[in-house]
């Protein structure tokens, strides 16, 4: 019986070795990696990405073992990694609000002494404030996530709307126009906490924001009971489709929106792109962009800026940092820029004439990042985004007026901030 | 008043257009994938849906069996489901016959503790598994993908073959003990074979288990173990799902399973109703 049982034992022990041999590469490179010539960077698995490291490679020498990871799990890979306090990562992607949630429990390295001030005065100021946190840089930016407003020509011919809308007034103020020509009048996917992406765009075209650096709700007040009125009057007419609340986010805002059903679409740059492709679009031709609808103070749009960062157990932190300065410069984010469309940190490059003639709706994105754009930048910005969007939704269905909503989000905002 | 032979047809049609209902509402996400899977991008969002395409169109069938990153990803998840299959019925084989025959100490705590992991979520022990791993260098490597799924699928397999083994009287290997066979040849030698769909069903469920786990794989595999639903991940892509090449991925990574199961359905069958009816 002994016997038998140590066969066995042999036996699984032999098995596991015959189906493991296959990976062996991959665990000889953990320690490997803890080399100065390698880093390890885990991003999107994306063509243009993949050149940039190995550009980066034959220029320095140095190997980047590039782990691709779904764009969904890309903040929960790193956050994982730093729980575990256990990481072999060496550049991760950030972005603003990570930079919050990450910074502010000591999980990044900062940058200001890996970088010389000539460095930093290559970067837009704007751009290195987004990944700044606590008077402290963490991140070099990589390009922005800017919603656009996007338009359907044709649908606006068809309607008889000849001036696109400048204000948010003017955009409700054609509604009943487009409405009549059979056609939805705009798309964002608004489905859960994203209402309050709208809402806080709309608090920016007044002049004011939700939450300040501190986390603390800035909204009640004149200012915001604009913005909350508007919001209201948006969906009480269908200016904002109902469709809206049924998508979440700007990737299907897009997809719905070049099936030709809306006349405007407030999403991400890659709607252009998607709309000018036949095999996605039925409205090849037929889309411009605008910069987005002013309120009373000016215009405003949502903003995600990317960038790079090093874990606070990166490593090899030398080489990671050599990796952030190569991929963030004017040159790489104009060969991204060019590959995939990605709206620039720097200026020069988004109305660079090579850009525009590729892809038009560039021409609006300078204008555009000179109004306030940017993300609900808290350490606790889901549960932010959530509080807020679940009495949004009060106001909007009427169980709450708008004082009311506005002293119940400073309320519990206020809450949150004091966690 | 109606008499008996009507009712009766009234109550079988009855039945036949309840059973249809239910078919199509479970087989109809299928069936839309499979539809989805051969039209152009720009008919997937199409208002009203378009249910049957106008135009079939395979090439993107062609562009994921082009890709070599997919087929990677169906090559590994077939490694790590077939490994981890192996390895939890060797396991849980030799664990459930001893619940199943022995009886010692602590045997109930035992079974309880084994039965409590199937309660967990996985995301519990995910990042002590992490841990685990990064610190054994196991992290990107098939041994360790296996051992990961290892842990969900060997309790399942003792506690499914446990039931199985005590529904097998004892008297047929006491037989075989008395006729001169030991007590590992009786267990080879008449309750396996006698077994067999139990084995069979509760080896698939741990395959198709392994094939569509997702959370660990998520952290402990990389560049060169990354399976199968990490690669559907990643048609979430940041700009967009890319839908025209996630359904025929969907399609194609499903079809091993949908072979497996073809194949030995009669013995799942068995194995699931075995011990419903007492003989």
């Amino acid at each position: 019986m002994k016997k038998t049982l140590l066969f066995f034992l042999a036996a699984m022990i032999a098995l596991s070795a015959v189906f493991a041999g296959g990976s062996s590469e991959s665990s000889a490179a953990a320690p490997a990696a803890e080399k100065k010539n390698e880093i390890t960077v885990v991003y999107l698995d994306e063509k243009p990405w993949h050149d940039q490291a190995d550009e980066f490679t034959a220029a320095t020498g140095i190997k980047v073992n590039y782990i691709n990871v779904p764009f969904p799990e890309l903040r929960q890979r790193s956050l994982t990694s730093f729980l575990s306090q256990d990481s072999h990562f060496d550049v991760i992607h950030l972005r603003s609000d990570y930079v919050h949630e990450f910074a502010s429990k000591e999980f990044l390295e900062p940058l200001d002494d890996l970088l010389t001030a000539e460095e930093k005065a290559a970067y837009n100021k704007t751009s290195l404030d987004n990944l700044s946190f606590g008077g402290h840089l963490y991140g070099l930016p990589r390009y922005y996530w800017l919603w656009q407003f996007n338009y359907n020509t044709q649908i606006l011919k068809e309607a008889g709307v000849e001036k696109i809308p400048e204000t948010w007034d003017e955009l409700i103020a054609i509604t009943p126009q487009i409405k009549a020509a059979g056609h939805e009048v705009m798309i964002a996917g608004l489905d859960d906490e994203i209402i309050t992406y709208m809402f806080y765009v709309l608090l920016n075209c007044e002049g004011t924001t939700l939450i300040d650096e501190k986390g603390m709700p800035v909204c009640n007040n004149e200012a915001g009971a604009r913005a909350l009125d508007t919001l209201k009057r948006l969906v009480d007419s269908e200016a904002i489709s109902k469709h809206s609340f049924e998508i979440h986010g700007s990737n299907p805002a897009s997809d719905m929106f070049c099936q030709g059903d809306f006349a405007f679409c407030f999403a991400s740059p890659a709607t252009y792109s998607l709309a000018m492709n036949p095999a996605s679009s039925r409205i090849v031709g037929m889309v411009e962009t605008a910069v987005v609808p002013k309120g009373s103070v000016g215009s405003a749009s949502w903003n995600e800026p990317a960038g790079l960062g090093i874990p606070y157990n990166a490593p090899n932190k030398e080489g990671a940092i050599e990796y952030i300065k190569f991929c963030t410069t004017a040159e790489q984010q104009k060969k991204v820029a060019m590959q995939i469309c990605r709206v620039s940190t720097h200026p020069e490059v988004n109305s660079d004439p090579e850009i525009l003639a590729k892809y038009p709706q560039f021409s609006s994105i300078n204008n555009q990042l000179e109004y306030p754009s940017g993300i609900v930048n808290s350490i606790h910005a889901m549960e932010v985004l959530d509080t807020t969007a679940e009495l949004l939704h009060k106001h909007l269905d009427g169980t709450l007026n708008t004082a009311d909503t506005l002293k119940a989000i400073e309320k519990a905002l206020t809450e949150i901030a004091q966690q | 008043m109606i008499d008996r032979k009507t009712s009766r047809k009234i109550g079988s049609a009855a039945e036949t257009v309840a059973t249809v209902l239910v078919m199509l509402y479970l087989v109809f996400p299928v069936l839309w994938m499979m539809l989805s899977s051969i039209k152009n991008p720009v008919d997937l969002f199409s208002t009203p849906p378009n249910i049957i395409p106008h135009k079939i169109v395979l090439s993107n069938y062609f562009a994921v069996l082009s890709d070599p990153k997919f087929l990677n990803a169906v090559k590994n998840s077939f490694i790590v489901a077939a490994a981890t299959t192996v390895c939890s019925l060797m396991l849980g084989t030799l664990s459930g016959y001893v619940f199943a025959r022995y009886r010692f100490r602590g045997k109930n705590i035992l079974m309880v503790g084994i039965m409590a992991t199937q309660m967990m979520p996985f995301v519990i022990i995910l990042i002590p598994l992490f841990i685990v791993m990064r610190k054994m260098h196991m992290i990107d490597t098939y041994q360790g993908m296996i051992l990961a799924y290892m842990t969900f699928s060997v309790p399942y397999a003792i506690v499914m073959l446990n039931a199985f083994f005590k529904s097998i009287p004892f008297d047929l290997e006491e037989a075989a003990q008395i006729d001169g066979c030991s007590r590992f040849k009786a267990m080879t030698k008449v309750l396996l074979p006698l077994s067999l769909p139990g084995l069979t069903s509760t080896g698939i469920f741990v395959f198709i288990s392994a094939w569509n786990h997702y959370i660990y794989a998520t952290v402990l595999s990389e560049a060169v173990t990354s399976t199968f639903p990490i690669r559907m991940q990643m048609y979430m892509a940041e700009e967009r799902v890319i839908y025209e090449h996630m359904y025929p991925a969907a399609i194609l990574g499903t079809l091993p399973i949908l072979l497996i199961v073809l194949i030995f359905q009669k013995n799942i069958i068995e194995g699931l109703t075995a011990g419903g009816v007492k003989g």
